[in-house]
C-alpha cells in the first residue's frame, strides 16, 4: 500500500468517525413500536454531498445515549429527506422514540455493503423480508420501480408476526402497480384478516424460479433467512445469487471495535449484506 | 359409468394428482364434486367427522382454531392447489381440530376421503402415489407450524 493510499484510508475513516447533526423533519407512525424519521443535515455541504446506496445505514447518536445502527429506508435516487425506520427496543431507540419534529439527532454515514441493484438488472428478483427488515429492503425496491424495465419477474414475499405489525401497509398497491408480485403474510391473525396466514419460508413453494437468472435478496430475523436460504438453495439458485443481510452487533460502523466480527468479516465494513458464498463457511457454525 | 369430463380436466390440472392413470381419475372423480364457498361460509368445523380431503381450486380459506381465552385464531391460509383437510385420509384422527372458513368466494374439490382411502387400499400403486403426496403436505404443514412456535418476529404484543 501506498503511502497515499494510506492517508486516502485514513481519510475516510476519520471522516467515518465524524457525526453531522441533522433535524427531524417528519415522523411516520408505522407500528405500536415502529416509526420512520426523516431526517435533513443541517449543514448544506454535507446535504449536497451526502449519498448513499440501497441497504447501507448510518450510526444514529443521541447524547447521553449512545449510538444505534438503523437502516436507510428511503428511496437513493430521491434527493432531500432521509428515511430511517425504526423499532424502539433499545435504550438508544427508546430515546429516539421520545424525539418530536425539530429535534436534532446526529448522524454518522452512511456504512455498509448495499443490494445489487445494478448487477441484478436483467435478472428476475425474488425477496423475502421479515419485520423489520423490509426497511433495508425498501431503498431496493424503490430503485426497481424507478428501473422496472430493466429487471425481469419481481416478486416480494413480506411477513410480520401479525397485521398490525405490517410496515409501509399504504404503499403495497402502489408496488404491485409496478408488476410486482407482492405476497403479504402473517404468522397469526384473527378473523378480521382477510390476507395470508402462514410463515414467511414457506411461500417459496409458490415461485417457480429459474435458478441461473434469479437473485435472491433477504432480511429479516436471522432464523427466518436460514428457512429461506434453504429453499433457495433447494431451488438451485447459486450461492452467489443468493444476498442476506446479517445486522448484529454493530457499534463503530468502521470495523475497528471488533463487535460484529462474523468469521473473517466484520459485518458493519464487510456486510451487511453478504452472498451465501461468503457466509457459506459459518453458517451453521453453533455459537456464532 | 356416467363419468363427468369437466371434473375430471379439472382434477387433472391438480399438480397433487400428477402421474395418475386416467382410469384412475375416472374412479376418484365417481366420489368427486366441485364446491363453491361464498365469503365467510363455513366448509368444516372443528369437532365435525372427518369425511372429506378438499383441493382449493380457487380463492382463499382459512383454517381456524377457537382458543377460550383469545377468540378465534386464524392459524393458516389456503389458496388455490392446497390441500385441506388431508387429516381425513389418515388411519387415527376421527374428528376435525379446527374450522376451515372461506375468506373470499372460494372454489373447492371435494374428495370423499373414505372412498379414496378404499381406491388406495384396492390399488397400492396409486395408494402410493396418493400418500407419498399427503405426507408431503403434512411435512410442508409441519414445517409451517415448527416456524411459528419458533416466533421469528420475539416476543411483542400484537394488537389484533
Amino acid at each position: 500500500m501506498t503511502m497515499s493510499a494510506v492517508e486516502d484510508k485514513m481519510h475516510v475513516e476519520e471522516n467515518a468517525m465524524n457525526p453531522n447533526w441533522a433535524v427531524i423533519k417528519k415522523i411516520e407512525t408505522e407500528t405500536v413500536d415502529t416509526s420512520t424519521l426523516w431526517l435533513e443535515f443541517e449543514d448544506e455541504e454535507v446535504r449536497k454531498d451526502y449519498k448513499y446506496s440501497a441497504g447501507q445505514f448510518n450510526m444514529l447518536y443521541l447524547p447521553i445515549y449512545g449510538e444505534s445502527a438503523i437502516s436507510i429506508s428511503s428511496d437513493p435516487d430521491q434527493e432531500g429527506l432521509i428515511g430511517h425506520t425504526i423499532r424502539f427496543v433499545g435504550n438508544v431507540t427508546r430515546a429516539v422514540s421520545r424525539l418530536n419534529v425539530g429535534d436534532r439527532i446526529s448522524v454518522r454515514g452512511p456504512f455498509g455493503t448495499n443490494w445489487p441493484v445494478e448487477e441484478s438488472k436483467g435478472k428476475d428478483v425474488i425477496i423475502f423480508a421479515g419485520g423489520i427488515g423490509l426497511a433495508p429492503l425498501r431503498p431496493a425496491i424503490y430503485q426497481i420501480i424507478n428501473n422496472r424495465k430493466d429487471y425481469g419477474k419481481v416478486t416480494i414475499v413480506y411477513g410480520a408476526r401479525c397485521p398490525s405489525d405490517l410496515l409501509y401497509t399504504g404503499e403495497y398497491e402502489e408496488w404491485r402497480s409496478h408488476d410486482i408480485e407482492l405476497m403479504v403474510t402473517v404468522d397469526h391473525a384473527d378473523d378480521t384478516w382477510d390476507g395470508l396466514v402462514g410463515v414467511v419460508p414457506m411461500y417459496f413453494y409458490r415461485l417457480r424460479p429459474n435458478p441461473e437468472n434469479t437473485v435472491l435478496w433477504s432480511c429479516g430475523p436471522e432464523i427466518m433467512m436460514h428457512f429461506v436460504l434453504y429453499e433457495g438453495l433447494a431451488r438451485k439458485i447459486p450461492d452467489n445469487q443468493i444476498y442476506l443481510s446479517y445486522e448484529r452487533n454493530m457499534k463503530c460502523g468502521v470495523g475497528v471495535c471488533g463487535h460484529c466480527q462474523h468469521g473473517a468479516y466484520y459485518i458493519c465494513k464487510d456486510g451487511p449484506i453478504f452472498t451465501y458464498e461468503q457466509l457459506e463457511p459459518y453458517f451453521n457454525v453453533e455459537d456464532l | 359409468m356416467d363419468i363427468d369430463r369437466k371434473l375430471i380436466d379439472r382434477l387433472r390440472a391438480v399438480p397433487w394428482f400428477q402421474e395418475i392413470s386416467l382410469e384412475h381419475f375416472e374412479a376418484i372423480a365417481q366420489f368427486t364434486r366441485m364446491l363453491d364457498l361464498a365469503k365467510d361460509e363455513i366448509l368444516f368445523r372443528e369437532g365435525d367427522s372427518e369425511d372429506y380431503i378438499y383441493v382449493v381450486l380457487k380463492g382463499r380459506v382459512a383454517i381456524e382454531v377457537n382458543s377460550p381465552d383469545r377468540g378465534k385464531l386464524r392459524i393458516f391460509t389456503a389458496e388455490a392447489l392446497d390441500v385441506v383437510g388431508w387429516s381425513a385420509v389418515t388411519p387415527v384422527v376421527r374428528q376435525r381440530t379446527a374450522t376451515t372458513r372461506a375468506v373470499v368466494d372460494s372454489t373447492l374439490l371435494s374428495i370423499d376421503a373414505a372412498k379414496l382411502q378404499q381406491l388406495c387400499d384396492d390399488n397400492c400403486d396409486l395408494g402410493y402415489l396418493i400418500m407419498s403426496r399427503v405426507s408431503s403436505v403434512i411435512a410442508g404443514r409441519l414445517m409451517g407450524a415448527r416456524m411459528q412456535l419458533l416466533d421469528f418476529y420475539g416476543k411483542q404484543d400484537c394488537e389484533e
